[in-house]
């Protein structure tokens, strides 16, 4: 606390009344000072009073403000000034302006011996203050001393907060840096629970999309099989239940299709590939994919393409058709023994630019507005009966949305309940080429040149060469039903072997295969058969593999799923209607296979030539049971190393692992293993994510076998 | 008396390197490491201690070195030690899982003299061995 006191008074003998009443305690406490003070006034009889401030004293208003600078420079600045009212220099207004300009907070009390008005004018002249208070004389010594206490009091006080508040800006900086520091490391913990949330998106889509290629290989082969069951004698009940399932079978696909789509695009894994293409050619391709469909319900399909729209733009084809695929089928969902029609007209036309607007109409069972606007989300379909009705997840309508943003366009619907829909949707493309008479070349390089007239020398002999049983099944049995005579083998090599001995009229190449894929196969088959038809078969419809099929030396190109119609076709456009007579003669020639084909019936080589590992150690059947435990322990990790690094997608982890197993399964002769490892090795080297998975399962199902063999066979010891 | 030949091998694959031992422990007296780390150093170390390694044996495919740099790092530090001059060049023979001709090639170029394709035996590794001149031991 603060105790020091300025008394500026002319009158020198005040000086020593305060230095009595306020001055150091005299030691002798026999009288309570309470007597002392209330016995004494000023002047008289004041000797051991005194509470031990720290006075000072000026007889003059000048002295008394250079004293009161001197303390402030000194660092013990006055917490409170007693003024006589009228001092010989200075007025006492500019003594306490001069003194508050100094030190602000200081306490100021005006002593005067006169009349109660003559304080109006100070009071007037300072402005309204709680620091200026005023004394009387004679003084009361004990007022004296207790104004003393609280007012120096009051003066340390409001030093202290004041200090404080002074201070507070270092504190705030102190606290915004510990909150800046919290903060940060909330952000980084924020990016880092962000960044995984974006990795387990993208593992998401990336399991979504491998399970849905997953599923859809099978689904083709329930499709085929569908379509050949159709072709049998069948009465109106089983017809029924086949088409039933062909269209369940459809719309499964479809879906499949949307969900990989879908998650496609919301990776951004979708890149538009522009080339110039025919939109009449495009918009008739999808009518005649879904034509039977529409046809079975009783709907007639219409396409008005206005004479304005350009023969070819430059567009992604691929996405364009799925817009309208998707468009169609739900139209043709949603509407019986009616009317569909997909209309193009231009709405905008520059020099290079056209704008289009697309209408799929449908004459259904229309979309209540309040349902319009969920209708392009994810997973929103129109709820009430509609949705029990017709069954589905909405989710092609999404990707029709997101397919024509991403094509910069905009699409929106036009629907009343009862009154049929019109889906719209408008894009821009730049035009390739006006007239349909520039299509001409491009129709040219389509007809090959080596083959105009359709031969089959051999008896429509044709070699299948495909990996995928039930494709292989399917295939046969169109080939077979309409005259031909179908071979088969499981790879490109096999092709190749197959061959070098025998003849053929035609090639169905299937691209994806093990040991040797199809265009590889196609390379070597072009070096000795120039000029013989091969057609690949392939699901991938992208427009880089099919340019890829073109450039290795192919002649057509047929998407899987196979449909027997356009399947067969194109077979007949290649080598014509197979001839009967020479197919007979064949069928003599052929009946005993030179090359041995793919028989799933074969019976299985073991898991582990234990006898050759055995040769192999020179006959120390000890050390090959110490080899062959170990490597099983060894393998168990490598497999599970493997998983893991596969689910995080460190495919060269799993690539380093399946490469040592590899040639460790190789050198114990546990050949299957080493076999399964091989093709793992070339789903890596192709970075097939679905197919390094499934490669990893069947890795994992051949080393139990294997482990299960060598606990049964167990003669190492 | 006959020297035996001091034979240093790589391979990172248990069971390979098991077989690998048995069947070069005909040749001579194995050492065997799992990195290709570990094989220069084992093969500087062995020149420090002034008895080199006669054939070395290495996987082209391991996890920290290819084949291909191991002999290249092997031909550079006997070249910077004129190891030539005493006739005491490694022979050396790559093993390799890998039919194709790529890899082989690259390590002809590096300095390799011989290599034999996985899953190897002994007549395998005897003919390939036999073309670099290095013939069984009767121990």
């Amino acid at each position: 606390m603060n105790k020091r006191i300025l008394v500026i008074d002319d009158n020198a003998s005040i000086h020593e009344d305060f230095k009595k009443v306020l001055g150091l305690p005299v030691q002798d406490k026999s009288i309570s000072e309470i007597e002392e003070m209330n016995q004494d006034l000023f002047g008289v009889k004041l000797a051991r009073a005194g509470v031990g401030f720290d006075l000072s004293f000026a007889l003059t208003g000048n002295r008394g403000c250079l004293l009161v600078a001197e303390a402030i420079e000194a660092g013990c600045p006055f917490g409170l000034v007693f003024l006589d009212q009228y001092l010989p220099d200075l007025d006492v207004i500019s003594i306490i302006t001069t003194i508050w300009e100094k030190a602000p907070r200081t306490e100021i009390v005006m002593i005067s011996t006169f009349a109660v008005d003559s304080w109006q004018a100070p009071v007037e002249e300072l402005g309204l203050t709680s620091r200026l208070l005023f004394l009387r004389k004679p003084i009361d010594t004990l007022v004296l001393r207790q104004m003393a206490l609280s007012l120096l009091e009051k003066y340390s006080l409001s030093e202290k907060s004041s200090n404080a508040t002074d201070q507070l800006p270092g504190e705030r900086e102190r606290q915004l840096e510990l909150a800046l520091a919290a903060m940060t490391t909330r952000n980084r913990e924020l990016l880092e629970i962000n960044q995984e949330a974006s990795t387990n998106s993208s593992k998401k889509t990336d399991y979504l999309m491998s399970m849905s290629h997953e599923i859809r290989t099978p689904l083709n082969g329930v499709l085929g099989m569908v379509e050949l069951l159709r072709e049998t004698e069948l009465d109106q009940n089983q017809r029924h239940l086949i088409e039933t399932l062909a269209e369940s079978g459809e719309v499964l696909m479809l879906l499949l299709t949307n969900i990989l789509d879908l998650a496609k695009i919301e990776e951004g894994k979708i890149e538009l590939q522009y080339t110039a293409f025919s939109l009449r050619k495009c918009v008739s391709g999808v009518i005649n994919l879904m034509e039977a469909r529409a046809i079975q319900r009783g709907n007639r399909l219409v396409t008005k393409i206005d004479p304005a729209v350009p023969a070819q733009v430059q567009g992604d084809e691929i996405w364009m058709r799925q817009v309208l695929v998707n468009l169609l089928s739900n139209a043709i969902k949603f509407t019986n023994k009616g009317n569909i029609s997909v209309e193009i007209e231009v709405d905008v036309e520059t020099e290079r630019h056209v704008m289009l607007n697309f209408v799929v109409l449908d004459s259904g069972i229309g979309i209540d507005s309040k349902d319009q606007e969920q209708l392009f989300r994810q997973f929103a379909q129109v709820g009430g009966k509609a949705g029990v009705i017709y069954d589905g997840t909405g989710l092609g309508l999404a990707v029709c949305k997101q397919l024509v943003n991403l094509m910069g366009g905009e699409i929106w619907v036009k629907s009343n309940p009862g009154e049929g829909s019109a889906f719209h949707f408008s894009i821009a493309f730049e035009i390739a080429s006006r007239k349909e008479a520039v299509n001409k070349p491009e129709q040219d390089r389509e007809e090959p040149d080596n083959v105009i007239v359709p031969t089959s020398e051999n008896g429509g002999r044709v070699l299948v060469v495909e990996d995928n049983p039930t494709n292989r099944k399917v295939a046969g049995i169109h080939l077979r039903l309409a005259g031909y005579c179908p071979e088969f083998v499981t790879n490109g090599q096999e092709a190749l072997d197959w061959l070098s001995e025998e003849k053929c009229d035609l090639i169905l190449m299937d691209i994806q295969m093990p040991v040797m894929d199809g265009f590889e196969a196609t390379l070597e088959i072009r070096k000795f058969l120039p000029k013989i038809p091969i057609l690949a078969m392939t699901a991938n419809v992208f427009q880089s593999q099919r340019d890829k099929c073109f450039a290795v030396g192919m002649n057509d190109f047929q998407a899987k799923p196979v449909r027997k119609q356009g399947f067969l076709a194109m077979i007949e456009k290649w080598i014509g209607k197979p001839d009967a007579k020479k197919q007979a003669n064949f069928k003599t020639a052929q009946s005993q296979p030179k090359v041995k084909v793919a028989n799933t019936d074969e019976p299985l080589e073991p898991p582990i030539y234990i006898d050759r590992a055995i040769k192999d150690f020179e006959g120390d059947r000890e050390l090959v049971g110490i080899v062959l435990t170990e490597f099983v322990k060894i393998t168990a990790g490598r497999i599970e190393t493997m998983v893991r690094a596969t689910f995080d997608r460190d495919l060269e982890v799993v690539a380093n692992e399946v490469h040592a197993l590899k040639g460790g399964a190789g050198n114990i002769y546990a050949e299957r293993l080493a076999s399964v490892a091989e093709e793992l090795e070339k789903a890596l080297e192709q970075n097939h994510l679905a197919r390094i998975s499934s490669r990893l399962v069947s890795l994992s199902r051949e080393f139990g076998c294997l482990q299960e063999y060598l606990r049964t066979c167990g003669d190492l010891k | 008396m006959e020297v035996v030949l001091k034979i240093l091998l790589v391979e990172d694959e248990f069971v390979s390197r098991m077989k690998l031992n048995k069947i070069l422990s005909h040749f001579g007296t194995c050492d065997l490491v799992t990195t290709g780390k570990q094989l220069i150093e084992a093969f500087i170390l062995a020149h420090e201690e002034g008895n080199p390694y006669g054939l070395i044996s290495v996987d082209i495919r391991l996890p920290d070195m290819m084949g291909q740099e191991i002999v290249q790092e092997i031909r550079k530090w006997e070249k910077q030690h004129n190891v030539a001059v005493q006739e005491k060049e490694a022979r050396i023979l790559m093993v390799t899982a890998m039919s194709d001709g790529k890899n082989i090639m690259s390590s002809f170029k590096e300095g390799c003299e011989a290599y034999v394709v996985k899953p190897f035996d002994l007549d395998k590794i005897t003919q390939a061995l036999a073309k670099i001149n290095v013939l069984p031991q009767s121990r």
